[in-house]
């Protein structure tokens, strides 16, 4: 089970992570193409932004782990602390649900779009709206596995290298 | 019942969009005696293009003015009308819109998508603009970096002119134009003015070479719970705004060259002769383009409109 | 469905539920409440929220201030700045202050500034013999002036939810408020160290301290210049300038081999984390959003406020309280997300520029990060210095009011945030 979370926060490091470097390098690139050989392409822009809303969606998962996503915690400070535990199970059941029912609009929102084409490189609009439900369902798992530490607020400190180390 | 209408200009009188869409309100409350409700709102407060086409399939918006872009990439047939050089004038773009060629693209366009058309106005026509030189042919494109919008169409027409293409999103197009990311774009009078693209361009080039559509539409759904009464308001006040509409952008065509050249722009003026070599360039290509994407069906249509207009 | 929205919103964000969801759960519960709107809107929303080529400079920002902690230049702009103040009165409180300026104008955000350079000169200062809790609020305040000065998240996201106003236009209309930002709290900082006898390093840096910590700050230092320089010089956009941005740190993390490939994943990873918390909220609100403007909210509040008065400055004034105090409860970027639609229309039909009424909005919810209850940077600096946040607000009065005067001074003299960019040719 655990080896099971170790690697599916692995692999979804490494698609948040791939995501953005692929948008970095086609916006780069795109600006040493107009500059060094005066050509640029209409769907780097698209593309770009829909790597990007997948990479966006996909992380969130990630972002609950790190206690990333913020809140205003003065209620649970205050409350003892079995009363704020509760609470903060009242929280992730209630998070499951917001997501839980994106997930579903969200497939249903890739089969209306479907039919649509994207402007710029006329692909099927419901392809870039997969990044909502994959991102919902990214999440959900990820919030399977860390309920029990969200609750205890034991947050992860994520790939960090230790800024603390620099010196004057 | 609650009409919520979407358009895309400020809130402003002097925007046609905007007067044609409180012509629509006064005009259509009235006639209801207010049992519709006709609620605008302006400048994309509802969203950008596509999400307003999406909007009148979910239902969550029941009426909007919307230009062509958007709607090809619901209803691919309407990308037709991209065919650069095609028109004379308004009064022949006008006539073949408002005739049999519009109202079968209208229907075709209802029975696909659920999405009720009922007519469109033009945005005026759309010219050439750049802050390097003069340009009154395809000749002088050479070298020139011209802002598109991001489809490839309107790379295709831009390239087949000699230019090179670069995709600019609309709102990032002031601040490309100003830091000279790009030499020039090319759009309406309208745009022009209410843009502020002037205070960084110098030459506009009156090649009008394609219509700007702005489609008036409706959700399907919504006016198919209208009554009889309400349904016949509805159409009669489009037509309505529809007339205002045109009436404004007309007047800034007709008066282009004063208007511009007040703005402290160079206007270039293209006559016939160098238009037909722009049409020459550019047409053949851009239609070979359109073919593929969405055959040969509703390009001959729309030539055969054209010449049935011309044999008048 | 209005008071479903509102109160959902409250009530969650009372209780604790992360922010990007109460908007969110306020949003899709008063959907199905109402029943009469098609609940893909809210998909939609979201994804469309965040669909825009201009907002990607927020991921390229994050990326290259990610990159450039990552190869060593935060610490050398650290060492530039102690070189060259660090021997006056109240010395490192000038230090954190100088290079939150410089560390500015590459990174968007105050929050990496505060667990970034902050945080460092926090340490320094108070093994120096400052009052911890004075070091942590000047490391706080300190922190503001990342997304006033150029490149700012906060200005990217104020100019894509409103028409007219460029990326560009508001970075540069941030320079001058971040310098005045900077010098008064550099002000209020001299005060306290006279008052509390804080004193500067024993000596002045010697020429060759200068020199060698000059030179190890200068690829940091030039930055800035590429940022802005090829945004005024049209090579490219600000979006792009992020990528470039992006591209210089890595380039220069290969040359000095500040990198090894974890270190180098890691800063990827991390950039990309710390986007899709940002972009969740942004997804989030704009549903939210979506739903104020369709249930008229804003139009509104526009007709409530022009009742009162139709002065330029009393409405200005008044939209500046108004967000100020949004400011206490609801966190910056939500709060920027949901006000500008809000309240621009508002502005712009009282003839207030868009520049200026950007930069008020960004420095007044900028400075609502540093008050409690809800002020991000606040908490960072209070977790990462292990303070009190009752005792750290306390110490943050003095240099709130020194912020608080230079936002007067953006309300009142509109040339504070128009003149730059009106010089460099944009105007409304
Ligand atoms: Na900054
Ligand atoms: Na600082």
């Amino acid at each position: 089970m655990h080896l099971l979370e170790t690697w599916i926060v692995r692999l979804n490091r490494a698609l948040v992570a791939f995501a953005l470097a692929a948008v970095f390098l086609i916006v780069f690139a795109n600006v040493v193409g107009r500059y060094g050989f005066g050509s640029s392409f209409a769907w780097v822009e698209e593309v770009a932004r829909h790597l990007m809303i997948l990479g966006a969606f996909c992380g969130a998962g990630l972002a609950l782990r790190e206690g990333r996503l913020v809140a205003i915690t003065t209620v649970p400070d205050l409350l003892p602390d079995t009363l704020a535990t509760t609470l903060r199970w009242g929280i992730v059941i209630v998070m499951f649900a917001f997501m839980a029912t994106m997930l579903w609009l969200g497939i249903r929102f890739v089969e209306f779009g479907w039919n649509k084409e994207t402007m710029s490189t006329g692909i099927s609009r419901g392809i870039p709206y997969l990044a909502i439900p994959i991102g919902c369902a990214l999440f959900l798992i990820q919030l399977l596995f860390f309920a029990k530490r969200f609750v205890a607020q034991e947050f992860e400190a994520g790939l960090d290298p230790e800024i603390e180390k620099l010196e004057v | 019942k609650e009409l919520k209408y979407a358009h895309f200009q400020a809130a402003d009188l002097s925007s046609p969009k905007h007067a044609a869409a409180l012509a629509f309100e006064a005009c259509v409350e009235g006639k209801t005696s207010g049992s519709i409700d006709v609620q605008i709102f302006p400048a994309s407060q509802l969203g950008g293009g596509s999400e307003i086409m999406e909007g009148l399939q979910l239902g969550t918006v029941q009426m909007a003015a919307i230009h062509d872009g958007p709607i090809s990439a619901v209803y691919k047939p309407f990308s037709v009308l991209a065919m650069p050089y095609l028109f004379d004038d308004q009064a022949m773009a006008w006539s073949v819109m408002d005739g049999e060629f519009g109202d079968a693209l209208a229907d075709d366009m209802l029975a696909k998508t659920g999405i009720r058309n009922f007519g469109v106005a033009d945005n005026g026509v759309r010219n050439f603009t750049n802050n390097v030189k003069p340009v009154a042919e395809p000749a002088d494109m050479e070298g020139l970096k011209m802002r598109v919008m991001t489809a490839p169409v309107w790379i295709t027409l831009v390239e087949s002119l000699g230019a090179s293409a670069t995709p600019v999103p609309w709102p990032e197009l002031p601040g490309a134009l100003q830091q000279g990311v790009v030499d020039g774009q090319e759009n309406g009078v309208t745009n022009i003015v209410n843009a502020s693209l002037y205070q960084h361009q110098k030459y506009v080039s009156l090649d009008g070479h394609v219509f700007s559509w702005h489609a008036y539409l409706m959700s399907d759904m919504f006016y198919a719970s209208l009554t009889g009464d309400e349904q016949a308001a509805v159409s009669q006040c489009v037509e309505i705004s529809k007339t205002i509409h045109r009436g404004m952008t007309a007047a800034q065509d007709a008066n282009a060259t004063a208007i511009l050249s007040d703005l402290g722009m160079e206007v270039v003026p293209v006559s016939p002769e160098q238009k037909a070599m722009f049409r020459a360039a550019a047409q053949p290509a851009v239609r070979e383009y359109i073919v593929g994407e969405i055959g040969e069906d509703w390009p001959n249509r729309l030539d055969a409109a054209v010449e049935a207009y011309k044999a008048q | 469905m209005a008071k479903t929205l509102i109160i959902l919103f409250f009530a969650t964000l009372f209780l604790s539920v992360p922010v990007a969801f109460t908007m969110g759960i306020a949003g899709l519960s008063a959907i199905f409440i109402n029943g009469g709107l098609n609940p893909l809107v809210a998909t939609q929303r979201m994804f469309a929220g965040i669909d825009s080529f201009p907002l990607m400079a927020v991921p390229f920002f994050i990326l290259a201030s990610e990159l450039m902690t990552a190869c060593g230049l935060t610490n050398a702009l650290l060492r530039f700045a102690n070189a060259l103040v660090g021997h006056v009165r109240g010395g490192l409180g000038h230090v954190n202050i100088l290079v939150s300026m410089l560390f500015a104008g590459i990174s968007g955000s105050a929050l990496a500034d505060a667990a970034g350079p902050s945080a460092i000169v926090m340490r320094m200062m108070r093994e120096a013999g400052y009052e911890k809790n004075y070091a942590g609020a000047l490391s706080a305040a300190t922190a503001t002036i990342g997304p006033i000065i150029p490149p700012s998240i906060l200005a990217v996201i104020f100019a894509i939810s409103t028409n007219g106003v460029t990326v560009a236009g508001l970075f540069l209309a941030g320079i001058v408020p971040g310098v005045l930002l900077g010098v008064s709290l550099a002000i209020a900082n001299h005060f306290v160290s006279t008052r509390n006898g804080y004193r500067g390093r024993e000596h002045r840096a010697s020429a060759s301290e200068l020199r060698s910590a000059t030179f190890s700050a200068v690829p940091a230092l030039i930055m800035p210049g590429i940022i802005l320089g090829g945004i005024l010089f049209g090579v490219f956009t600000p979006t792009e300038a992020g990528a470039v941005a992006s591209a210089y740190a890595l380039f220069l993390g290969f040359i000095l081999r500040a990198f090894t490939a974890r270190t180098l994943y890691a800063a990827f990873v991390r950039a990309a984390v710390v986007t899709s918390s940002v972009f969740l909220i942004v997804a989030m609100a704009s549903i939210f959003a979506w739903l104020l403007t369709y249930l008229q909210i804003p139009q509104e509040l526009a007709k409530l406020i022009t009742e009162i008065t139709d002065s330029r400055l009393g409405i200005l004034f008044i939209l500046a309280a108004f967000a100020l105090i949004c400011g206490f409860f609801i966190d910056t970027l939500p709060a920027l997300i949901i006000l500008t639609p809000i309240l621009g229309p508002i502005a712009y039909s009282a003839g207030i520029d868009p520049l200026q009424f950007g930069m008020m909005l960004v420095l007044n919810l900028t400075i609502g990060m540093i008050t409690p209850p809800v002020g991000p940077v606040l908490f960072v600096i209070a977790t990462v210095g292990q303070l009190k946040i009752e005792a750290l607000s306390k110490a943050v009065l003095p240099l709130l009011l020194a912020e608080l005067i230079v936002l007067l001074l953006v309300i009142l003299v509109p040339g504070v945030s128009t003149f730059v960019p009106n010089f460099f040719g944009f105007a409304n």
